[in-house]
């Protein structure tokens, strides 16, 4: 069945398509772009089988932070704005460049969260970065950030666990002393993770770790190669084809 | 006339004092030597200071006084020690780093800096030898604690030490759990001296020298069970 391995898109290829992709995402100014992106964004979740349902989860997180920048954009605009591409500008509406700000916002979300929900480890992508030439502290810094999390996570379990098996289940969020005892089991999960972190250290160390996280070469597949290219054109001719078509319409000024 | 063959000396500690805080010693003029084919046992009550004489042994800890010799030269630094010393921590979910059970075991062998094909061998090799090549690519937060205990193991089998220091590693073992590590060990020793600090005494069955730690020294050492259980159960500790 060697022609599974081959339709498989290695982790480098799908960084790099991505990166490509949130380039294209900053670079464009117009809903019409946008439309364009969020179809590409499509086919590229299907390309990676990635789980819409799943990105979409892993973005709630950030969609307060996305609501308030529009609603910042939108209070700060009296009059039609202008965005700049280059030399190049489009006039908006105030509630059409808030419109804009965020579903380009939130696009940009959902697209880095792609290469997170495609693949089965984490650690596959600190590899791939890894095999991209990213600073070894960096590569450090996520792996134990993801650790920590991972800690942070079972520990948080641990905690719940200990107070429902003792009957202690969560009161109205009206009452104070649950804010009490939030703060208290949020500052012990820290605690414990810490402790956890020190074990963890010498346990690395007791293994001959050496501040680099050896691990076997990732490859580039024909097809992760194939998807980059067409993902790198698509953007190009999207991009050139705006320009030009902005231009002939006079909506485009520099 | 028998004729009796000197045993190696791998590892030998001499007059090792250790303090976490100043002047407060945990360890106090330690003295050990382990030799090839040793399988030993340390025993003694909770804060004697055991977990902090292995993390000596593995080079995790370095001593305030005193010296260290690996194969009759004295250690200069830790790495040396790491390297020929594997350590099994108490608690597999303090020592396993990666999430998947080969890619932890692999670890080890590839900070050594191995070729991947060893890498794969011997990661295979030690996953045959602990019977966990069905757990090779599960998350190892799934796993029981019998079996992370059996993965933290591999990781450091992988990594074929000369010397195999367990801490604690019958803890939260059901009876037939312990019956098939207490095997395991056994196979183990074969290739590796083995160090094991327990409050089990089923596992002193398993070993050939027992060394009583009190109050960060070493109170005595006997030759197995039997003589380990008159000296200390029928006559008292304090009586020696």
């Amino acid at each position: 069945m060697e022609n599974v391995v081959l339709l498989k898109i290695d982790t480098k290829s799908k960084i790099l398509t991505i990166i490509v992709f949130l380039f294209f995402l900053i670079s464009i100014i117009s809903i019409e772009q946008l439309l364009f992106a969020f179809l590409y964004w499509v086919v590229l979740l299907v390309v990676f089988k990635a789980r819409i349902r799943q990105v979409f989860l892993k973005a709630t997180p950030v969609f307060p932070l996305i609501i308030s920048l529009g609603i910042l954009t939108w209070w700060g605009k009296t009059e039609g704005s202008i965005m700049t591409f280059g030399d190049a500008t489009v006039n908006y509406s105030r509630t059409g460049l808030t419109l804009f700000f965020v579903l380009r916002s939130m696009l940009l979300v959902f697209t880095a969260l792609l290469i997170i929900e495609s693949e089965e480890s984490f650690f596959k992508i600190i590899y791939a970065l890894d095999d991209l030439y990213v600073p070894d502290l960096i590569i450090n810094v996520l792996l134990f950030m993801y650790r920590t999390f991972l800690d942070l996570k079972i520990e948080g379990e641990k905690m719940l666990n200990a107070r429902y098996s003792r009957g202690s289940y969560k009161s109205s969020w009206a009452k104070i002393s649950e804010y009490k005892l939030l703060g208290y089991m949020l500052g012990s999960i820290f605690v414990r993770a810490s402790y956890k972190s020190h074990s963890r250290k010498d346990a690395l160390i007791s293994r001959m770790y050496d501040g680099i996280f050896r691990h076997e070469k990732t490859h580039f597949t024909s097809t992760g190669v194939f998807i980059l290219w067409v993902t790198t054109i698509f953007c190009l001719i999207i991009l050139l084809i705006s320009k030009v078509r902005f231009f002939d319409y006079g909506m485009l000024s520099g | 006339m028998a004729i009796t063959m000197a045993r190696t000396n791998i590892l030998k500690l001499e007059n090792i004092w250790f303090a976490y805080e100043k002047g407060k010693y945990v360890l106090k003029d330690i003295s050990l030597s382990i030799l090839k084919g040793d399988k030993i046992g340390i025993v003694g009550p909770n804060g004697s200071g055991k977990t902090t004489l292995i993390k000596h042994l593995n080079g995790l800890l370095s001593p305030e006084k005193g010296r260290i010799f690996y194969n009759g030269y004295e250690v200069k630094k830790r790495r040396e020690l790491t390297r020929h010393v594997g350590l099994v921590f108490q608690n597999p979910e303090d020592q396993v780093f990666f999430p998947i059970v080969e890619e932890d075991i692999a670890f080890g062998p590839r900070n050594q800096g191995l070729k991947e094909e060893e890498v794969f061998t011997r990661v295979k090799e030690a996953m045959e030898y602990l019977k966990i090549t069905h757990l090779a690519k599960r998350s190892f937060f799934s796993l029981s604690f019998g079996e992370k205990k059996k993965v933290s193991i591999a990781g450091v089998l992988a990594m074929r030490p000369e010397i195999m220091v367990l801490d604690e590693p019958t803890l939260g073992f059901d009876p037939w759990s312990k019956k098939e590590f207490l095997e395991i060990i056994d196979e183990v020793s074969k290739r590796s001296a083995i160090v094991i600090t327990t409050h089990d005494l089923e596992v002193l069955d398993h070993v050939n020298r027992i060394i009583m730690i009190m109050d960060g020294q070493i109170k005595e050492e006997f030759v197995d069970k039997k003589e380990f259980m008159t000296k200390v159960f029928e006559h008292g500790l304090n009586e020696k």
